[in-house]
């Protein structure tokens, strides 16, 4: 169990998160530049908090009431770095075995070897890390991280530098690491598939606070505010006006009523919501502007006369495209609908 | 041909550097740390002795040290110890002259040094002495070692600090540069070209040494 309720001042804003993490895998989701990244290093005990408390498993790491704050070798917490960290100038063998401090001298090569082969890297025990590919960075790292057995696993952006294919599989590896590994891991993202497939909660930072955290299953259903939504991937993302127990889609012109209007600011419509009929409770007639052509679906872009907001709306490939510049009638069902808040 | 200005030049040159390298090293660690403000600061009074006018080096040197001094008075004083006009001068001014070599190619080393390494290695449990030595050390190797090979040439070649401080005495003081000075003064063209052939061959030598050195560190390794 990981409690963390830290604030920092940094350059842009300042970092004020708090949140608790149990044994299931925490992703921490939230665009270039949100704080995800100097919240992990604050765990992690190589950056200091300007106050606050961390507290792992009963221990306290970080207390700047208690003046507690215990050096990142004490705190065995593993850090998982996007560039992978690797220590240059030591052949792989060595990397993973200079996470083996905590274990007697003799045993150090064993266990080194031990990790090497859990994570295929057999044969390459007298490289150097700049002679390995990317994927092999990835799981050296991994491996050196283990081999310190750390109580909790943090990841920074662990696959963003890897092409599709690899991602993947290493985050099919990472995903086996963390069913067998018996503690808290936080995962920092900003891809949201990534975070779905590793974390069972998810939490969404905006500017230094995490202003979503729920399960990976319930923020996909209702992301709440409207970075959540953008960062879910949710594609049409319109401002409202709200009236007293309804909003107002004046981009549609649509009124959506018998709702607790407080607080939204915006509704968010998947693309897949949008369906091209006249079913749905709600209907616009639109133009289609652009045919976007993707393996498994096409995508509509969709204008109005009175609208700058553009409409996304794909369908699979088995249903009839209309033609491109014809005004046709959409719809689409209030339960689709995602009502946004402001994040701050 | 007397070869003790080789010798001589040689080791104060080899004392310098092993001072300059541990003081420059120390400093550009804690001032690649410092924040804005103070890095600005001592940056401009350290690299100070790279612009100065060496005699100007001296200048100073011999306000601190001579035997009227700041704090050659009381060396002379309490232990009857005088030292200017001794070889061993010459390795203050030196050092003083080479330091913001060293130190500024150490500092760009450092700044250069990707900072998850050390946090990788504390994460790992490494302690901090482990991880200058055996992580930031290897890895900036290429930009320290060209930065005591040019202190060490720079020593080599110091010319002014050091006559002010140590002076010409054959077989005492005498370093190449003061020697091939002197030499000209003798009108004594044909020793003075030996001094400078022997100066040359080991600039260059220095300068080749450097230059292999950065294109190792260009090819990444």
């Amino acid at each position: 169990m990981l409690e963390v309720n830290i604030t920092k001042k940094l350059r842009a804003f300042t970092l004020d998160v708090n949140f608790k993490a149990d044994n299931n895998a925490l992703a921490l989701l939230g665009q270039s530049g949100s704080g995800k990244s100097m919240t992990l290093k604050c765990i992690a005990g190589v950056e200091k908090p300007d106050s606050g408390k961390i507290i792992l498993d009963g221990e306290i790491l970080y207390d700047s009431a208690q003046g507690i704050c215990l050096p990142p070798q004490k705190r065995r917490i593993g850090l998982l770095f996007q560039n992978y960290a690797l220590f240059p100038m030591m052949t792989l063998l060595q990397n993973v075995m200079s996470g083996c401090k905590q274990i007697p001298r003799k045993a150090r090569k064993a266990h080194a070897l031990e990790l090497i082969k859990r994570f295929g890297l057999e044969g390459f025990e007298n490289i150097y890390p700049n002679k390995l590919s990317g994927g092999e960075q990835q799981r050296a790292a991994l491996a050196r991280m283990l081999a310190a057995n750390p109580r909790l696993l943090l990841f920074d952006e662990p696959f963003s530098a890897l092409d599709t294919h690899l991602r993947r599989q290493l985050s099919q590896m990472t995903a086996d690491v963390l069913r067998s590994y018996d503690g808290s891991a936080i995962v920092v993202s900003h891809d949201c598939a990534e975070a779905f497939r590793l974390c069972p909660q998810i939490a969404v930072m905006e500017k230094g606070k995490i202003t979503v955290h729920k399960d990976r299953v319930s923020l996909f259903k209702a992301p709440e505010t409207v970075v959540a939504a953008k960062l879910i991937g949710c594609e049409n993302i319109l401002p409202v006006r709200t009236g007293e127990k309804s909003v107002i889609i004046s981009n549609l012109g649509i009124i959506v009523d018998k709702i607790k209007s407080d607080d939204i600011t915006a509704i968010g419509l998947p693309a897949n919501a949008i369906h091209i009929d006249n079913n749905g409770e709600y209907k616009f007639n639109a133009t289609v502007i652009q045919i976007i052509n993707s393996p498994y679906e096409v995508t509509l872009v969709l204008n109005m006369d009175y609208s700058k907001y553009d409409i996304f709306c794909s369908l699979p490939n088995s249903v009839e495209i209309p033609k491109l510049y014809s005004n046709v009638t959409f719809s689409f069902d209030k339960k689709d609908i995602f009502f946004l808040k402001e994040g701050n | 041909m007397d070869l003790f200005p080789l010798y001589n030049s040689l080791r104060i040159a080899l004392i310098s550097t092993l001072i300059t390298f541990f003081l420059g090293i120390f400093a550009a660690y804690y001032i690649a740390k410092a924040p804005r403000l103070l890095k600005g600061v001592l940056d401009c009074v350290l690299t100070l002795p790279m612009v100065l006018p060496p005699t100007v080096v001296g200048f100073f040197l011999l306000i601190i040290i001579s035997p009227n001094g700041i704090i050659g008075k009381y060396l002379f004083e309490w232990y009857n110890l005088r030292i200017t006009m001794t070889w061993y001068a010459a390795i203050l001014s030196t050092s003083v002259v080479a330091f913001p070599l060293m130190y500024r190619t150490a500092r760009g080393a450092f700044e250069s040094f990707d900072k998850n390494l050390l946090y990788a290695g504390q994460t790992l449990g490494l302690s901090n002495t482990y991880i200058f030595w055996k992580i930031i050390m290897p890895t900036c190797k290429q930009g320290i070692l060209a930065g005591v090979v040019l202190s060490f040439a720079r020593g080599l070649g110091e010319y002014g600090a050091t006559s002010m401080v140590a002076g010409y005495t054959p077989n005492r003081t005498a370093t190449i540069s003061t020697t091939v000075y002197q030499l000209w003064r003798e009108s004594n063209d044909a020793l003075a070209y030996k001094w400078v052939l022997i100066n040359l061959f080991i600039s260059l030598s220095v300068l080749l040494a450097v230059n292999l050195l950065e294109k190792n560190h260009k090819r990444g390794n």
